[in-house]
């Protein structure tokens, strides 16, 4: 590092003041020998350094030597000589590493593509004593000999004020010692043959909330003395399980967290569920409101289409303009930790009640049957006038009255194909015969269909509009063939906690024999039972029938009195 | 032709408005029911009379059924508990209706207040108040505010089952008015019985020989 930072003020003083390097540069063309003495001289105060190592930095000494690599950078060649003496590879002298040095000759001209690729040459000459096999048993150099993305060995150690590592480690703090590699590129090998970043940004860090954190709080195991050398199968797996240290001070959140449908998927084997680091970072991590914001919001991060729908509806458009925090963002209505299943229950109308807090009166005053409406209908069935809509026949045990799950071992998948023979969905008397076979079976308490009128998808879902902009025109369901009746599904909770839908015919909402199945899902004109209207216009008939016959008969038969 | 007084005031109170009741609950329940076919009004316009109409015509219920709880004019449905007598009446009224009143016989039933309904009707009233208009009342409020009674929805098997209860019944009375009124006509002359339901007294026809 110390190395590096030197080198970077080099490019700086190179970048932006050429002029001063240039006046080293005529300077030391017009007076060599005796620059070249009055800095061998400045080196030879370190009594440590040999003749030969004097005569070499009678000209590395010199501040601002460098050259110009093929990429443009530059490449320093200064050594200061005062380090050089106080380092542990003084004794070997500069011919130690540098053997291919013959002053007859030197310079040669030789070239490299990068600064890097230079240190990366260079470090092949330390391996020549600390062998790549000896470095493997330390846990801290095991990335580094193991993955080309590792630094080299003078990145870390700089190139020639090598300290002795004992010293260096007391006197330094442990985040700065833990960032004197992972400060760096650093990477460790995939069995795929990929590599894994284990690099962090140290200013990053810096901005953290975990500032006043050492790196051991965190990564227990690792230290100034100790460094763990990871056995993950895949980086996911090591982001998982070194997710689990935040519940060390985060308990409360971890336990929210443990509740949600992100732990139940994980929990289920999907890794690609979100944990603690997938949406607060490993090291970046920044206070609760950087959160909630639009810019900072981790949910897009897997929720890319719904947070687009989102940004688009009346609560993204107003939480998008400055100041305005009121309008609700994810965490609001999903909650943060606990996050649950968005398509069951009653959590999310709750979430709208909370804010709206006058929405069941100013239903109330218009909407017949307010509370069945708000029980039966979801809130963006309405809210969200562009969202297609369908109706959900849920499996709902009429006793306990709670949804049903398929962990109740209903194998509700299997039966639900058995039934529908023909996979075009189930209609009125395959759904019939389902539900009359649960029930025959006792599986569930009592097997009954529960409905409820909901948009198609997660996104339809977010695509809420203004207030004045929603459905209140009740012909819009209450009607014959209306939108929401052409599509139907039913639903049973799978083991996660969410829904899985089977497609269904929509003739199941007005058959006979859906009194008996649909029981508990009727809305006024939109679900009417076809026989009904059949018989209704028997009855209209025969009762004009009746007179009229009557009617006839006695005026027929007058004449025979 | 004799003048017997056999329609009280409050029967007849009540008769007329559970009659304009039943007929504007037919109405607006058709035009809930069949949106986009009828147009005599909105949905919600429909929705609103129809609740309306439905807790007035409860409320009448309760003139009638009081009224001939606190009468002996109760008895015009039991005037005497003989069930060989009865349905040897029922019978006779069945075949003057099937067959006797198209060759100009004789009413069997001869009303007096006490006894002022024949056999059929008593037994028919009798199913529709005490039965068919109580079904319609207890399903039609239990689907005006479905949450508030839940438990009762849920016990008599859901919405779904109360709803279809409630239109069967409105299917029922959409054929008995057209017959109700049409009976109505049968007096000894066609506008008797209403005019009998509006001054609360009928006019009879001398029996021959009495």
């Amino acid at each position: 590092m110390a190395s590096a930072r030197r080198e970077g003020a080099a490019a700086s003083r190179a970048l932006g003041a050429g002029a001063v390097i240039a006046g080293v540069a005529v300077f030391l063309v017009l007076f060599p020998v005796a620059l070249g003495s009055a800095f061998a001289a400045t080196g030879s105060e370190t009594s440590s350094l040999s003749e030969a190592d004097e005569t070499c930095l009678s000209c590395h000494a010199s501040e601002g030597m460098e050259k110009t690599l093929a990429n443009g950078q530059t490449l320093s060649l200064h050594v200061g000589g005062e380090a050089f003496g106080e380092s542990v590879h003084v004794w070997m002298g500069c011919a130690g590493c540098h053997g291919d040095v013959d002053l007859e000759t030197h310079p040669v001209e030789r070239n490299f593509d990068s600064a890097r690729a230079y240190r990366l040459r260079a470090s092949q000459v330390c391996s020549q004593c600390h062998s790549g096999e000896s470095l493997k048993d330390g846990p801290a150099h095991h990335a580094r000999v193991s993955s080309a993305g590792g630094p080299a060995c003078a990145e870390c150690h700089d190139a020639h004020a090598i300290g002795r590592m004992a010293e260096w480690k007391a006197g330094v703090e442990e985040t700065a010692y833990c960032l004197t590699c992972h400060g760096q590129a650093l990477s460790a090998p995939l069995g795929d043959g990929g590599l894994h970043s284990l690099s962090l940004d140290e200013a990053a860090l810096r901005n953290s909330v975990h500032l006043d954190h050492a790196c051991a709080d965190c990564h227990a195991g690792f230290s100034k003395e100790a460094h763990e050398v990871g056995t993950f199968a895949s980086p996911r797996e090591r982001s998982i399980v070194r997710a689990e240290v935040c519940r060390q001070c985060h308990g409360d959140k971890y336990e929210q967290y443990a509740e949600s449908i992100h732990a139940t998927l994980l929990d289920d084997g999907n890794l690609a569920a979100p944990v603690c680091t997938d949406c607060h970072g490993s090291h970046a991590v920044g206070p609760k409101a950087t959160y909630e914001t639009i810019a900072g919001v981790p949910c897009k991060k897997c929720h890319e289409n719904i947070f687009e729908a989102y940004l688009g509806s009346m609560h993204g458009q107003a939480r998008s303009k400055p100041g305005h925090i009121a309008a609700p963002i994810c965490a609001d209505c999903h909650r943060a930790h606990d996050v649950g299943v968005a398509s069951t229950g009653t959590r999310l109308k709750d979430a709208c009640l909370a804010c709206h807090e006058g929405a069941t009166d100013s239903h109330q005053a218009w909407l017949p049957n307010t509370a069945l409406h708000l029980e039966a209908v979801s809130c963006p069935a309405c809210h969200a006038p562009k969202a297609r809509r369908r109706i959900d026949l849920g499996l709902y045990d009429a006793v306990a009255r709670t949804p049903i799950s398929e962990q109740e071992g209903l194998r509700f998948d299997d039966r639900i194909r058995a039934a529908d023979a023909e996979g075009d969905g189930l209609d009125a008397m395959e759904l019939w015969n389902l539900v009359r076979d649960i029930n025959r079976e006792g599986t569930a308490a009592e097997l009954s269909l529960r409905g409820r009128m909901e948009v198609r998808t997660g996104v339809e879902a977010h695509q809420l509009s203004a207030k004045t902009d929603a459905v209140r025109n009740c012909d819009t369901c209450h009607r014959d063939r209306a939108d929401p009746f052409q599509s139907v599904t039913i639903s049973i909770v799978r083991p996660d906690g969410r829904p899985a839908h089977y497609e269904a015919d929509k003739e199941v909402l007005s058959s006979p024999v859906s009194v008996g199945t649909v029981s508990g899902f009727y809305a006024v004109g939109g679900t009417r039972i076809k026989l009904l209207d059949i018989l209704f216009l028997l009855a209209v008939l025969g009762g004009v029938a009746v007179p009229v016959g009557h009617i006839t008969m006695r005026r027929l038969l007058k004449k025979d009195r | 032709m004799t003048r017997l007084y056999l329609n009280p005031l409050p029967v007849r109170i009540w008769h007329w408005i559970n009659a304009t009741g039943f007929v504007a609950l037919i109405v607006t329940g058709v035009q809930v029911r069949y949106v986009g076919l009828i147009g005599l009004m909105s949905f919600e316009t429909a929705v609103d009379l129809h609740n309306w109409i439905g807790f007035v015509v409860i409320g009448n219920y309760f003139i009638w059924l009081l009224f001939y709880l606190s009468s002996d004019k109760v008895k015009a449905y039991h005037p005497d508990l003989n069930p060989r007598k009865y349905f040897r009446e029922t019978f006779r009224q069945m075949l003057y209706y099937g067959g006797g009143i198209f060759k100009g016989a004789p009413n069997p039933h001869h009303p007096n207040p006490y006894n002022k309904f024949n056999p059929l009707q008593r037994m028919m009233y009798q199913i529709v108040m005490l039965l068919i208009v109580p079904v319609q009342f207890v399903t039609g409020l239990l689907l005006w505010d479905v949450k508030r009674f839940s438990g009762a929805v849920e016990l008599l098997g859901g919405v779904r089952v109360v709803d279809t209860i409630h239109v069967l019944v409105f299917i029922f009375f959409a054929f008995f008015i057209f017959v109700h009124v049409y009976l109505g006509t049968l007096g000894h002359t066609p506008t008797a019985h209403f005019k009998a339901m509006f001054t609360g007294y009928e006019d009879m026809e001398e029996e021959p020989g009495s």
